[in-house]
């Protein structure tokens, strides 16, 4: 078990924010990072999912032989895709359980999970392809998408860093440009996260932590610099959440994905938004670390198991819904879940560290 | 790993079920306030310019509620089909399926919504997009989205569902229903609203009904078209008291609400038309 850092300890906090924001309508969710910046913790999972693959395909002695890292994602995507199907099988049987126990069609329905009982032979086919994904269901697929993609820029920042990250832009702008998309099916439409854009988050993590491995010292000189402009930008993002402005899709110049604040095609602003918070936060963890040692490794706990507690924070918020839906919902029973749930995902990342490989 | 994942999901999902058992109580609660009496209702002559006519309801989804509300012109479908273009049509809602060989009409409502249409002589694109989960401004967000990228004539939006099953507080998702009519208004979308279905155990439950009863009001106030499918499939479940239950893996009712839906939402459709072809041939102010 590795001692709690930055990394995990942030990624834990998005896990936990993932849940609360996981069970909409709850009162706590006015306290999660979306209320505050244009950008959110699905945002932060990400870029952080970005920095751990620097280390994954880098370790201290240096560049990790291509094959072996090579094999590791592949290996991880595997892994992602076997949690998916676990988790959006459990959820739909929690579906289908909640609406037999409470004679109510809405639950069948809930969530796009209509085809896996209407249309079961399809769903079946799209749900192992990744293509047929429920709502809060469909962040996994995403990872399963990029850590594939993010095999072709880490072979490409071998060579040049600067070439992984311009071809990384490239296809980002090219997604913004044409819309491309991952179509769904057997619903229509397309993926709720489209990896063709979110992967230049990916790339952006993993260029940051190869830059800070490699020239420590400059590094630390930029991140200086920007700090300050950092918290103008947060601040700046802040006060446009908080006036509720979003620009009218029908008024931006095309191509308009880059000029919204649209989070499916990840367009520029919330990249912009989520890397002012990384730089601005970035000091806040070593004070932590003295200051609140028992909440750093709680969340850092979480973060070194991110896979299976991200599995528990999905089921849990599911639970967390159907238990409002068919409850009377106030702010003790708003308590009782996040409450529940904290416990509940500690004792994941402790069950998971019992055994000697943890995710 | 594996077995870790399995260990714990099986654990949530007890966790679920046992939360699940003990708040399912119902609870004493009152009553769905009355819905507003229509602007206007019923069967309509259609013009014989654009659409041939109205499909007659099938048997099985004449109910004593009206299928539909209010009295709004289809302005964009009418120009559509005045250009000779098949109208296009965004079908917004928990369901997102377009395929005829299906037979569970919850699956196939945009597809049976198409051929009740073109049976009607419309000549229209159908294009069908789920709301899988989202709520509140980021539901508002998306509908935006999809709308700026698809640029329907008309926007047929099954609303307030999501919502409900969150919690959502009525009044705050009325002010964003508001907000939303407003913008697609704004940008001369037309818009046909699809309220959320009758299910017996939500029936004296005020939180889902306020929903319901805001789809009424804010419809009314911004003079939109609504079919009436909660108080159509309530009239259905009074008359088939054995349709509420689960048998054979369906809720008949929530199979009927869709089926009827679709008929109605086609009718609604047919009549803005022929207010659109009033409006312009000046018969109304």
């Amino acid at each position: 078990m590795r001692a709690p850092n930055a990394i995990d300890f942030w990624r834990g906090v998005a896990l936990v924010m993932i849940f609360i924001n996981h069970v909409p309508g709850m009162v706590y969710s006015h306290l999660t990072l979306r209320n505050y910046a244009i950008s959110d913790a699905a945002e932060l999972f990400v870029f952080l999912a970005g920095c751990s693959l620097a280390f994954v395909a880098s370790g201290k002695a240096g560049t990790k032989p291509l094959r072996q890292v090579i094999v590791r994602l592949l290996s991880r995507a595997f892994e992602i895709w076997r949690a998916q199907i676990v988790i959006i099988s459990v959820a739909i049987a929690m579906l289908a359980a909640g609406a037999i126990a409470f004679n109510d069609p809405l639950l069948l329905e809930w969530h796009g999970a209509g085809p896996a009982f209407s249309d079961t032979a399809r769903a079946s086919i799209g749900l192992v392809l990744l293509t047929y994904q429920i709502g809060y269901f469909n962040i996994l697929p995403l990872y399963v998408v990029l850590l594939l993609l993010a095999l072709v820029f880490v072979v490409i920042a071998r060579r040049s860093l600067a070439a992984a990250l311009a071809a990384s832009f490239a296809l980002y702008a090219a997604t913004l440009t044409w819309q491309l998309q991952l179509p769904s099916w057997p619903a229509q439409g397309a993926w709720f996260f489209n990896p063709l854009s979110w992967q230049v988050l990916v790339v952006l993590g993993f260029a940051v932590i190869t830059l800070q491995q490699s020239r420590p010292s400059q590094w630390q000189s930029v991140v200086s610099r920007l700090w300050p402009v950092s918290l103008v930008v947060v601040a700046v993002g802040a006060g446009i959440v908080w006036m509720d402005y979003r620009p009218d899709p029908m008024a931006v110049p095309h191509p308009r994905f880059f000029f919204l604040f649209d989070k499916q095609f990840l367009s520029p602003i919330r990249i912009l938004n989520i890397a002012a918070v990384a730089i601005a936060f970035y000091p806040l963890f070593p004070m932590l670390a003295r200051s609140m040692a028992p909440v750093v490794r709680y969340f850092s706990s979480l973060g070194r198991n991110s896979l299976v507690v991200f599995c528990v924070v999905s089921l849990l918020a599911l639970a967390g819904q159907i238990a409002r839906y068919v409850g009377e919902p106030n702010f003790l029973f708003d308590t009782g879940i996040v409450i529940v749930g904290l416990v509940v995902l500690r004792v994941t990342a402790w069950i998971a560290e019992l055994q000697p490989l943890s995710s | 790993m594996d077995s870790r994942i399995a260990a714990l999901v099986l654990l949530a999902s007890g966790f679920a079920v046992a939360l699940a058992f003990h708040f399912g109580a119902h609870k004493a609660a009152p009553e769905r306030q009355a819905t507003l009496p229509p602007v206007w209702t019923g069967a309509v002559h259609v013009p014989r310019d654009v659409v041939r006519e109205a499909n007659r309801l099938s048997a099985q989804c004449r109910v004593e509620s009206a299928p539909f509300e209010g009295h709004a012109p289809l302005r964009s479908v009418r120009r559509a089909l005045m250009e000779k273009r098949p109208a296009r049509i965004v079908s917004f809602g928990t369901t997102s399926m377009l395929t005829d060989d299906i037979s569970s009409p919850i699956a196939s409502y945009p597809s049976e919504l198409e051929r009740d249409l073109e049976a009607s002589g419309l000549a229209v694109e159908m294009i069908a997009r789920t709301q899988a989960g989202v709520v509140a401004d980021d539901a508002a967000e998306r509908l935006k989205a999809e709308v700026a990228r698809l640029r329907p004539d008309l926007l047929v939006w099954q609303v307030g569902t999501n919502d409900a099953l969150a919690r959502i507080d009525a009044e705050d998702f009325a002010d964003r229903l508001r907000e939303t009519l407003g913008w697609l208004s704004d940008h001369r979308i037309d818009v046909v609203l699809v309220d959320p279905q009758y299910v017996a155990r939500l029936s004296d439950d005020e939180g889902y009904t306020g929903i319901v009863d805001q789809v009424a009001t804010v419809a009314n106030e911004k003079r939109v078209l609504r079919v009436n499918r909660y108080d159509a499939m309530a009239d259905l479940a009074r008359a088939h008291p054995s349709w509420s239950h689960l048998t054979a893996d369906r809720f008949r009712l929530a199979d009927m609400g869709y089926r009827c839906a679709a008929e109605y939402t086609a009718d609604a459709i047919v009549a803005g038309i022929q207010a659109a072809a009033q409006a312009e041939s000046g018969r109304i102010p």
